[in-house]
């Protein structure tokens, strides 16, 4: 940080010295005019006569116009500035001659970027001017502007997995609007890709975190279900919890360092089926947008990544829909409109269904029975008010259950576990004038899960835990389109956040406010600069915790194929989580910053190169450092299950930081046969906390050294598609005791229970568990019938090969050998997966 | 073809060289350490286990023990028992001593200076409830555990059913075998054990190390308290009683390092029941791992 700093003051420094050298211009010279009042083009004559070259158009220049100068004597550069006040005239110097021109005068094109067929907006589509460097992209609304001369022009708009179009324009000193639609092969969205065009492929560069939706639809899933998640997980430096789970590690982070918004609602866990597949349901997404770096201003809140999800609005046309039948579960989707072109709905439901067929039993091992399911619905609905205003309305709900039925004593015993998400959103579009966008939405977010147990643990755990947090958010944006190669965003923001915890934590709530501005800049045509600023602030029990948070980036095209992208942020995390386990239990729980846990905060620095040589092929390395300070981590001893937390908060954490460092590569190729991709990076993560360790820095949990992924999917046949994913991971790190020890009671001459030992560590995750593999393959049958519907066979299996994280390494010493047994860890067999879609 | 032949080959290469890697638990430091475990109190003969951190625990039987009292330089050397015990003087309240052991071609030293005397006092308060008062008169901060112990019987209950002698291990499974077997006869050995465990015991009393961390509450089976004042201290606690047992209530006045070390050792006993192993253990030994303890004890035989 102080190398940056000292290296912008020597830049600022040597900038300022280089400002006070410049030569004195003709500008400065003082000369005597004749008198202080007369027309402009007299007072011209007054200066010509002085010796001073002037050149200028009389057609553009009130020679006629009298005015009064305040002072006959004056430098001619403070009389220009006089003179031409009120008109757009711009005083220009060449070559000690001054140049008086008429000031350019632009327009603004602006509009919406629709889907032609659906009336879906389209986010980052490219606006361009054909035959110049005037460009823009549409933000998530759809909405572009751009800042042009009158004339006549060609737009040119494209997008991937639509067509491209051009229109011939006619701009002239008044705004213009055009609203534009573009065709798409692939009305549902669902298995056609349309390659970029060379144009998209440019922007694309800029634009490095998007995720590959066909990627996701084309991957092989976990029991069946498409989820972005597994796309996501395809990515350099990022994995998942345990293998096969939803819930993202990026870059050495933890679980709840990623914050994951859909439709503006953020959502505290996205876990369905003990994490096998995510809440997201891949029938209404639109868009997703992954920062693990490069943060936009607009974020805040977690330290490791963002990922910002868009849902389709429903067709504004037609009414169309799919269902489709797997192993476990069923889903449904419907959409139209409700109001031809004006106001559309989608609904999507699923449910796991095997539960149904054997009554509510989902496995039995002799006298225990198992049993989970899960139901989840998302409605979202739009109104086109007028051509500026536009609402929406998103909600979602889901449930999972988890119960088990056993035996104790010959008793019979029962534990429930549920857990689910609530959201709603309410968005309202504004276009307020042809250079400024507004999007106001309100939020409100819950989850919350709970076990009832019948289990007597000697009254350790009561018969019900509860765990919730709630949020309730408001918040608006503006992107402001201010000139040609200036885009100001901006906006400020509200939520609150309700808790309720279980055993002796009390119910708590902390308000967070933020506001945030960021500028959007090209300085000549191969440099973009994006500088922007987040002001954070948490309220929580009458205390205040304040964070300001910079976020630069500037992007530097080599040409048409290369580019360097570097970036900094900072980041801060006023919400810890606690957990005990990776699946949703009550044992996860959430708190607000306070004394004892002041907010997190990290700061990432980022360099990356790609590399785009041509059509369908892609390369990118990037080269990371994070810092990351006031970290939390329960003390040893300290833990969730049985509510082992200290009444004073300070007494239950240690404060640490971390640095993560690495260097990631990916690389994209598509034949006309194959598209494959490849990510590898390579990492290293560590902590340090003072009264752990004896205060040396020790590997992070998650401290993946290796990870890849690789990605293959063939057509085969017009019909018919392969895919296959194959995953590495470095092992998770754990803690183990280096050296046992007899135990003391026996010299106390007390009956020491079986194995009852001691022991020493040596280091804290002082031990890698195996590495973690996995092997997946998938195939795909299409059927077009008529009116484009279509049949969908998918059949796959997961775990072909593999060796899976463990959710929970259970650890025990054998003294008789001096050896550590690890529970929970191996292979977890071949998960095959059938599903058969139909869609109208 | 040829690319795709390539890539197949190239594929498989990938997965094979990384799905190699073998599950391989960790073994523990096999190199002969030296485990000292020692407490030393007034009512008892100084004792010393000597053992090695390896696996089967192997005990230390050849080793020179000594204790030198710090106040006068006197000197005495333990005597060897079985089993890697060595026993010694019964030291004396408010007297430092150094421990030295020399095993294994090295010496390993620890210091302790021994705690003051305090009084107790017990009283039961219910039928598995019990209300204890410590009355300190030295100044100074001072750490107390306290523990419940049991001597089980030494043969346990059984019934004779057509002379065939079956045991029974609580006093639920006797009834029930009482009521199915009309003419089976109970006997009870009224003998006990000289072997004690200790009971599970748990208090609300927030001034206790147990409900501060809460991690001790109500699996442990000692309390933890640090008492700054002179004056009386009292606390309730409540006892997981084993049934037909001698009770005995034991507190002691501990060191700062002892008291440290048996919290983290109970701290170590409850997490291993959820698999976890991490919790740091440190003693006081120089050269060698263990602790050499000194306590102050008080004993009261309990009645429920």
């Amino acid at each position: 940080m102080r190398l940056l700093l000292r290296f912008l003051f020597i830049f600022l420094a040597v900038e300022t010295c280089a400002y006070g050298q410049t030569e004195p211009s003709v500008l400065n010279l003082k000369i005597k005019l004749r008198k202080n009042r007369a027309t402009i083009g007299q007072f011209l004559e007054d200066i010509e006569s002085s010796g001073i070259l002037l050149t200028y158009s009389p057609q553009q220049i009130k020679l006629n116009k009298e005015v009064s100068l305040t002072s006959r004597h004056a430098t001619t550069g403070q009389i220009l500035q006089e003179l031409f006040k009120d008109d757009d005239i711009e005083i220009k110097l060449l070559d000690h001659k001054i140049l008086l021109v008429a000031k350019k005068r632009f327009s603004a094109i602006y509009g919406i970027v629709r889907q032609q067929y659906t009336g879906e907006v389209i986010a980052d589509a490219n606006v361009w001017i054909k035959d110049t460097k005037v460009r823009s992209t549409t933000n998530s609304y759809g909405f572009y502007s751009i800042d042009i001369e009158p004339g006549a022009y060609e737009l040119y708009v494209s997008h991937i997995g639509s067509e491209s179009k051009t229109f011939a324009l006619q701009v002239d000193r008044s705004a213009f609007r055009k609203d534009v639609e573009l065709g798409s092969a692939d009305l549902t969205l669902a298995t056609v890709e349309i390659k970029p065009d060379s144009a998209t492929k440019n922007l694309a560069v800029k634009k490095p975190e998007q995720i590959d939706l066909v990627l996701t639809r084309q991957l092989p899933s976990a029991i069946g279900e498409k989820d972005i998640f597994g796309a996501l997980q395809t990515l350099p430096g990022v994995v998942g919890a345990t293998t096969n789970s939803v819930n993202l590690l990026v870059r050495g982070g933890t679980a709840d360092q990623n914050l994951i918004i859909i439709d503006e609602v953020p959502v505290y866990n996205l876990n369905h089926f003990n994490g096998f597949f995510s809440i997201i349901n891949s029938e209404i997404l639109k868009s997703a947008d992954f920062y693990s770096g490069n943060f936009p201003a607009k974020y805040t809140g977690r330290l490791s990544s963002v990922l910002d999800i868009r849902t389709r609005e429903g067709n504004m046309s037609d009414f169309h829909g799919q269902t489709s039948v797997g192993f476990f579960h069923f889903s449904s989707t419907l959409e139209g409109p409700v109001i031809k072109n004006k106001s559309s709905f989608i609904v999507s439901m699923r449910r796991s269904w095997i539960d149904l067929l054997e009554k509510r039993s989902y496995e039995k091992f002799g006298q225990e029975v198992e049993y989970t399911n899960f139901t989840d619905l998302n409605i979202k609905t739009s109104y086109i008010l007028n051509r500026n205003n536009r609402l929406y309305l998103t909600g979602y709900y889901g449930r999972d259950h988890y119960s088990r039925m056993f035996n104790i004593d010959q008793e019979s015993v029962i534990e429930k576990t549920n857990w689910g998400n609530r959201l709603l959103a309410i968005r309202w579009n504004n276009i307020l004038s042809p250079k400024l966008y507004q999007n106001t939405t309100f939020t409100a977010s819950r989850y919350q899960n709970s076990l009832y147990t019948e289990l007597d643990f000697n009254n350790l755990v009561p018969r019900m835990l509860i765990s919730t947090i709630t949020d309730y958010g408001i918040k608006t944006d503006f992107s402001f389109y201010l000139k040609q190669n200036l885009k100001i965003n901006y906006g400020v923001g509200g939520n609150l956040n309700l808790f309720e915890l279980p055993y002796l934590l009390s119910r708590t709530r902390a308000l967070n406010t933020t506001a945030y501005i960021e500028t959007e800049t090209s300085i000549g045509q191969e440099i973009k600069l994006v500088t922007g600023v987040n002001y954070a602030n948490t309220i929580v029990s009458g205390r205040i915790f304040h964070s300001l948070q910079p976020r630069v980036s500037v992007l530097k095209e080599l040409g048409s194929k290369h580019s360097i992208i570097g970036s900094f942020a900072k980041m801060t995390q006023a919400l810890h989580q606690i957990t005990m386990f990776g699946i949703p239990s009550p044992y996860e729980i959430r708190i607000p910053s306070s004394s004892a846990t002041p907010p997190e905060k990290s700061y990432i620095f980022s360099l990356t190169y790609r590399y785009a040589p041509a059509q369908g092929t892609n390369f990118a390395v990037q080269l990371y450092q994070k810092y990351a300070y006031h970290l939390l981590r329960l003390k040893p001893g300290q833990q969730m299950l049985f509510g082992f937390l200290a009444k004073d908060a300070f007494d239950r954490f240690l404060n640490g930081s971390g640095i993560s460092k690495g260097i990631e590569f990916s690389y994209k190729k598509s034949y006309s046969w194959l598209d494959a991709q490849i990510s590898y990076a390579l990492a290293s993560s560590r902590l340090k906390f003072n009264g752990l360790n004896s205060g040396n820095s020790f590997p992070a949990d998650y401290n993946s050294k290796h990870t890849l992924s690789v990605v293959a999917n063939t057509q085969i046949t017009s019909k018919l598609s392969l895919s296959a994913l194959f995953a590495f991971a470095s092992g998770q790190q754990v803690t183990l005791p280096a050296i046992l020890y007899k135990n003391l009671d026996e010299t106390l001459g007390i009956e020491s229970l079986e194995d009852n030992y001691s022991y020493r560590l040596k280091d804290i995750n002082n031990y890698q568990l195996p590495n973690e593999y996995r092997l997946d393959v998938g195939a795909k049958y299409l059927k077009l019938l008529k009116k484009g519907r279509q049949r969908i066979f998918s059949v796959g299996a997961n775990g072909l090969m593999s060796n899976l994280r463990p959710a929970y390494p259970y650890m025990s010493a054998n003294t008789a050998i001096g050896r550590i047994q690890i529970e929970g860890l191996g292979k977890d067999g071949i998960l095959p997966y059938f599903s058969f879609g139909y869609k109208f | 073809m040829k690319n795709r032949t390539i890539f197949a080959v190239f594929s498989v290469l990938i997965v094979v060289n990384f799905a190699c890697s073998k599950n391989n638990p960790l073994a523990t430091d096999q190199t002969e350490k030296l485990v000292v475990l020692s407490e030393i109190n007034q009512l008892d003969s100084a004792s010393v286990n000597l053992s090695q951190a390896k696996a089967g625990f192997p005990f230390v039987a050849d080793a020179e023990v000594k204790i030198t009292s710090l106040a006068d330089r006197k000197v005495e050397n333990f005597v060897y028992q079985n089993r890697g015990n060595y026993k010694g003087q019964q030291p004396k309240a408010g007297f430092g001593y150094r421990l030295s052991v020399f095993s294994m071609g090295k010496i390993v030293e620890a210091e302790q200076i021994m705690p003051q005397s305090f009084t107790l006092d017990a009283v039961t308060d219910g039928p598995s409830a019990l209300k204890i008062e410590l009355e300190q008169v030295h100044a100074g901060e001072h750490f107390y555990t306290i523990e419940l112990l049991a001597n089980h019987y030494n043969v346990q209950r059984f019934v004779r059913v057509n002379n065939e002698v079956i045991e029974v291990a609580s006093e639920e499974e006797l009834k029930a075998w009482l009521s199915k077997h009309g003419s089976a006869k109970v006997f009870r050995d009224t003998t006990f054990s000289d072997k004690q465990s200790r009971l599970i015991i748990s208090t609300d009393d927030v001034r206790t190390e147990n409900v501060k961390y809460n991690e001790l509450k109500d699996l442990s089976g000692r309390i933890f308290i640090k008492h700054s004042n002179t004056g009386k201290l009292t606390l309730a606690m409540k006892c997981n009683l084993a049934d037909s047992s001698k009770f005995t209530l034991v507190v002691k006045s501990v060191t700062p390092a002892y008291f440290k070390y048996l919290y983290a050792s109970d701290l170590q006993f409850v997490n291993k029941v959820f698999g976890v192993l991490n919790i740091p253990l440190e003693g006081n030994v120089n050269g060698a791992l263990g602790i050499f303890g000194a306590a102050y004890v008080k004993r009261i035989p309990i009645k429920f």
